[in-house]
């Protein structure tokens, strides 16, 4: 099966909104349900709101773009409300006693008999606000349903399937001796005659020679990336293609000469799972909050029979 | 040689330890810190450490000030800038397209986003469509302002909606939240925790916690207290991913007092793993309240108020977009150099900007570090033992946005500067020709992870640039051996002296203590091509007998005029500076009664401001007709060059101080272990009496090494000016001997001896450790070489 899944990527996503639709959905039991209309002055006010918003009228792609997301948000306002969201939630109660509060115009009527008089007149229902807070809810909750316990085999698999982005850069250890530029322009000799006096040299740590240097002498671990920050990008070059274990140079640097002994060049390999694990935890967080929420609004509307009214969203729904 | 014995060691266990992974997991060569986050350890590590730059404040779309100047990069959009990807800036098209995007050419190191902790969720709830408050006519105002046509002219406030929002979050007292944040803030802090959350997340995915060690995130925040306009604002940094439930903003605790202590219950003490500090920013504009010498509720410091406060706050932001903070001409300063980048406004929404205002001293660090040596006369303790760090306050989610040559570009805050090419040099508060590209954090750790950085920070191993990147080196002690023609240099510095951020007492007697400052120039790259050096200086501050502060400037290497220059109108140098300065100091009005403190200075040749880089750009020539729109470009009272450059911490002189320190762990093993520790002071420390306070002692590296307490009244006056204790069990955590001797120079001597401890947890290679001696508000904090031998640790300095 496991095979099977990770051979198509589509029947995995599929099987895991099935498992979460199974888990957190409600499936519908009543009849078919009547078509979701959002008709023409619905779309003439949506149009209007980005023409205000953004100063720009909407091309068609804008239209469709503004009709999708008018209807996610009522798909997951229905969702909502029956899942029962709107019970319990501490936000939605506020609100519709702080509104019943001005409604009702009774400075002594407690918190619970507001609220019982609140949803009483059917406010929970038709209240632009407790929609919106019910709508974000449903949100994150079909975008983080069973979040809470992380699959460690497909956070693995995640990993694998992205192996590639968490390789390493290959990296050197180096001794140097670094040499101030003189200004009589006599340190190019100096240098040779030091570099001669390395390479004959059997004891490649003790380095005595050099002027003050203010970063380590010996650097470890250093990535191309690293050495050009620090030393410009030629020193980092050639030092990338030194051969471990001979001295090279001079080599100029913005602040002067130094004679390098790489001592271990080491090529990059894909990061350790447990190293990344943070990094891939959050991706895979991402890409599966949108799979899940994604499912989640291709299964509303599967189940819901829509009416548009809008060429621009006809024409796309039909190619 | 010592850095023989390091490397022969390291050949050897590297590779081993490379395998682990997690918390615990010693180091080759540990730090003197402790691994508080499972990570692997970095294949690039040195002992002597290695400069990271990197930004600590930073905004994105989480901040009102910045979503509503257009900003819609959120942290990720940061940290993404940050590793050098490119990222969208507003205005942004029809279809969400950014029309323009910003890079940077050099990445940093390190960055910590910095949103304003107040409004996390009131900007959730404005931009996201009726939820409560959404139709608010603050969220309304805020809305239109964002939907509005790009105005042809800037203005001098930011827009009537945004300094709403500020007005009860941050300046009024007490702070009072939107009334459709409902009931105790409920409905807005429900959606801040969402904010909050996902700033952690962000933070952890861009965190590279593999021994490649590219790039480190840390989880902070802005508290953005501004009461009566005066800017107290301070940028909370988190060690590592333990963090509280909830940031403490300006809304929950109005004074920094009531920060602090939020920050040590919510995390310091009831948080286990937790770890904090506070970094304030732009004293220039806080009304001298800053720094002010004064506890919150008015109270004056105390002995511990002042420790406490040290404590939390052991940096100060030197310079940013809103100006550079070091001192001003004519401010307790005659420094000439002191007029660089200065804002000249007494609060920053205050619509007079002139350079002839009162400005009051304490709006300058270094007046503050003066006072902060008036104060540690009085008390003891000093409260501004301030680092210095520089840092962007990008409001484009454009962390290390530095360069000159890109900020007439890019600007820092959205459409408030960048809308078109000419609001950069409008007269606009906080921002415009008055503003700059602000600089950058330079921390000197062993390796790039957020236990390493944050070590740093808190023993104040850093130093401030304007934004160039100079490497910069700043030590001071006995120093005998220092020699700029010894490529050991940094070695030995380290070996006899302090780094930048430490304190050494009258090392040499009367003597001056010696001074070692190394500098290298901006290395550059080949489209950023960094600028030679003209100079280092070392400022001294010190106070005198009456109690009254100095200050005086040294040039110790380099040439003031060395001739080199910029043709403002093509910005080609001219001239040429220095790839590299070094000098060993000492100072020839040393005296040792007098408290100090000296930090290094160094100056790049000039180059031209970013303004004239931008004026250039749009083709203005002052010789002839100017439009208006561009008349600052031909302000003569605006700067056309400015000389980039860098300030070390300071590093302070105590009269009472350290003279001299031993230390020695014998290590047999089977608990046979031994410990000789030996501390001299110049004077009996201020504020130690044995006979009340409790004398705690730590050694540590990685791990901790040892710990006892010697509960107050334990060592017994034998005579006068001689407290002692003895116990040959050693019950107590094997201590066999304690003595406090004051001795009749005047000097006094703390000695401490155990015997039969398990000190296992010490590393046998010559590496850092760190002892700390406490007794009520006294302390010493060094994180000195030990050296290692056959079966023995050892320092000496």
């Amino acid at each position: 099966m496991r095979a099977l899944v990770r051979r198509w990527p589509l029947l995995h996503f599929l099987a895991g909104g099935g498992v979460l639709f199974l888990l957190v959905g409600r499936p519908a039991t009543a009849p078919p349900p009547a078509p979701l209309v959002i008709g023409a002055a619905e779309v003439t006010r949506l149009r209007d709101g980005y023409r205000r918003e953004t100063g720009l009228p909407p091309t068609p792609a804008d239209e469709v773009a503004l009709i999708d997301r008018a209807v996610d948000e009522e798909l997951l306002f229905r969702e909502a409300l029956a899942r029962g969201l709107d019970r319990h939630d501490r936000s939605v109660r506020h609100w519709l006693i702080e509104q019943m509060r001005v409604l009702a115009d009774d400075p002594a009527a407690d918190e619970q008999t507001l609220y019982q008089r609140a949803l009483g007149l059917g406010l929970d229902r038709n209240d632009l606000v407790v929609r919106r807070i019910l709508v974000q809810k449903m949100r994150l909750l079909a975008a983080r349903a069973g979040e809470s316990t992380v699959d460690e085999d497909e956070l693995r698999r995640f990993y694998r399937d992205h192996a590639g982005d968490y390789r390493q850069p290959d990296r050197v250890d180096l001794q140097q001796v670094f040499l101030r530029r003189a200004h009589d322009g006599g340190d190019a000799d100096s240098a040779q005659r030091l570099l001669v006096g390395l390479r004959a040299g059997d004891d490649h740590t003790a380095v005595p020679a050099g002027d003050a240097f203010p970063l380590p002498r010996r650097l470890t671990g250093q990535s191309r990336a690293q050495l050009e920050k620090a030393f410009g990008a030629g020193f980092a070059a050639q030092v990338m293609s030194g051969t471990p274990g001979t001295w090279i140079g001079p080599l100029d640097s913005p602040y002067g000469a130094h004679l390098v002994r790489v001592e271990a060049h080491r090529n990059g390999a894909v990061a350790p799972f447990e190293a990344v694990r943070g990094q891939v935890l959050e991706r895979w967080r991402e890409q599966r909050r949108r799979e899940r929420l994604a499912a989640l609004l291709a299964e509303l509307r599967r189940r819901q029979p829509l009416r548009v009214e809008s060429a621009a969203w006809q024409q796309r729904s039909t190619t | 040689m010592l850095t023989d014995r390091l490397g022969g060691t390291r050949r050897v266990v590297a590779p081993l330890l490379a395998l682990l992974c997690g918390a615990g997991a010693a180091l080759a060569q540990p730090g003197p810190w402790a691994r508080t986050e499972t990570r692997q350890p970095c294949a690039s590590f040195d002992p002597y450490r290695q400069p990271y730059f990197g930004d600590t404040h930073v905004h994105t779309a989480y901040s009102s000030d910045a979503v509503f100047a257009g900003t819609r990069e959120d942290p990720r959009g940061a940290y993404r800038f940050a590793q050098g990807e490119a990222i969208g800036l507003p205005p942004y098209d029809a279809q969400g397209n950014p029309t323009r995007t910003a890079q940077l050419r050099r990445p940093l190191d390190f960055t910590a986003v910095t949103d304003h902790a107040e409004q996390f969720g009131e900007m959730q709830i404005c931009l996201t469509p009726d939820l409560p408050g959404y139709d608010s006519p603050e969220c309304v105002s805020a809305r239109t302002q964002l939907a509005a046509p790009l105005p042809t002219l800037p203005s001098l406030l930011p827009p009537l909606p945004v300094i709403q929002f500020l007005l009860g979050y941050g300046v009024v007292q007490p702070p009072t939240r939107f009334a459709w944040c409902g009931t105790d803030g409920s409905n807005c802090l429900a959606q801040a925790s969402l904010v909050w959350e996902d700033t952690q997340a962000a933070a952890e995915q861009f965190y590279d916690r593999t021994d490649a060690c590219t790039f480190t995130t840390f989880v902070a925040y802005e508290w953005s207290g501004q009461p009566g306009g005066n800017n107290l604002h301070r940028n909370v940094i988190f060690r590592n991913a333990t963090v509280p439930a909830m940031p403490t903003s300006y809304m929950e605790q109005p004074t920094p007092d009531g920060l602090w202590n939020t920050l040590t219950t919510q995390c310091l003490e009831d948080l286990p793993g937790c770890d904090v500090l506070a970094i304030p920013h732009n004293p220039n504009v806080s009304g001298g309240l800053m720094f002010a010498p004064f506890n919150s509720d008015g109270s004056p410091l105390t002995a511990t108020s002042a420790a406490r406060r040290a404590a939390m706050e052991p940096l100060v932001e030197m310079n940013q977009h809103k100006g550079d903070s070091e001192c001003r001409p004519g401010v307790q300063s005659t420094d000439e150099l002191c007029g660089f980048e200065k804002n000249n406004r007494l609060q920053l929404f205050s619509p007079i900007s002139d350079p002839n205002q009162a400005f009051p001293p304490l709006n300058y660090i270094r007046n503050v570090l003066r006072q902060g040596l008036v104060s540690e006369q009085a008390l003891g303790v000093n409260p501004f033992q301030l680092g210095l760090i520089g840092s962007t306050d990008t409001h484009n989610s454009t962390p290390g946005a530095t360069e000159e040559a890109d900020f007439g570009a890019f600007g820092h805050l959205g459409l408030r500067d960048g809308a078109t090419p000419a609001f950069m040099v409008q007269r606009v508060t906080p921002a415009g020709i008055e503003g700059n590209p602000g600089g950058l954090a330079v921390v000197w750790a062993e390796e790039n992870s957020r236990d390493a950085l944050f070590a740093a920070m808190r023993r104040r191993e850093v130093y401030a640039t304007s934004g160039s990147r100079p490497i910069l080196r700043f030590f001071a002690g006995r120093e005998s051996g220092l020699d700029c023609g010894d490529a050991e240099f940094v070695a030995r510095a380290y070996r006899d002296g302090v780094p930048m951020g430490g304190t050494i007492g009258p090392v040499r007697g009367a003597r001056s203590p010696r001074f070692g400052v190394l500098a290298f120039r901006d290395a550059g790259t080949p489209t950023s091509p960094g600028t030679p050096l003209q100079r280092a200086q070392i400022v001294k501050g010190w106070v005198d007998a009456q109690g009254q502060s100095h200050e005086q400037v040294f040039d110790v290497a380099g040439d003031p005029n060395n001739g080199a220059g910029v043709d403002t109108a093509t910005c080609t140098p001219t001239g040429s500076g220095e790839d590299s300065l070094c000098a060993v100091w000492e100072d020839p009005e040393f005296d040792p009664s007098q408290r100090a403190f000296y930090y290094a200075r160094v100056l790049e040749n000039p180059t031209c401001r970013w303004s004239t880089i931008h004026c250039n750009a749009q083709g203005v020539d002052c010789s002839g007709p100017v439009s208006p729109e561009y008349a600052e470009c031909c302000n003569p009272a605006v700067p056309k060059t400015i000389q980039e450059r860098a300030w070390s911490s300071p590093i302070w002189y105590r009269p009472e101080g350290l003279v001299r320190m031993r230390g020695k762990l014998t290590l047999r093993g089977a608990a046979r272990d031994g410990l000789d520790l030996e501390l001299r002071f110049a004077a009996p420390p201020a504020g130690l009496d044995l006979a009340t306070q409790a004398l705690v002692v730590t050694l540590g590296d990685d791990d901790e090494i040892f710990r006892v307490t010697l509960p107050a009244g334990t060592l017994q006056q034998t005579r006068p000016g001689r407290w002692a204790f003895s116990d040959r069990t050693g019950s107590l955590g094997g201590v066999r001997s304690a003595a406090y001797v004051e001795h009749g120079s005047g000097q006094a001597t703390l000695r401490l001896r155990a015997a039969r401890l398990d000190l296992g947890a010490a590393d046998r290679v010559d590496h850092f450790i760190a002892l700390g001696v406490r007794a009520g508000s006294w302390q010493v904090d060094e994180a000195a070489l030990w050296e290692s031998t056959s079966a023995r640790l050892a320092m000496r300095r």
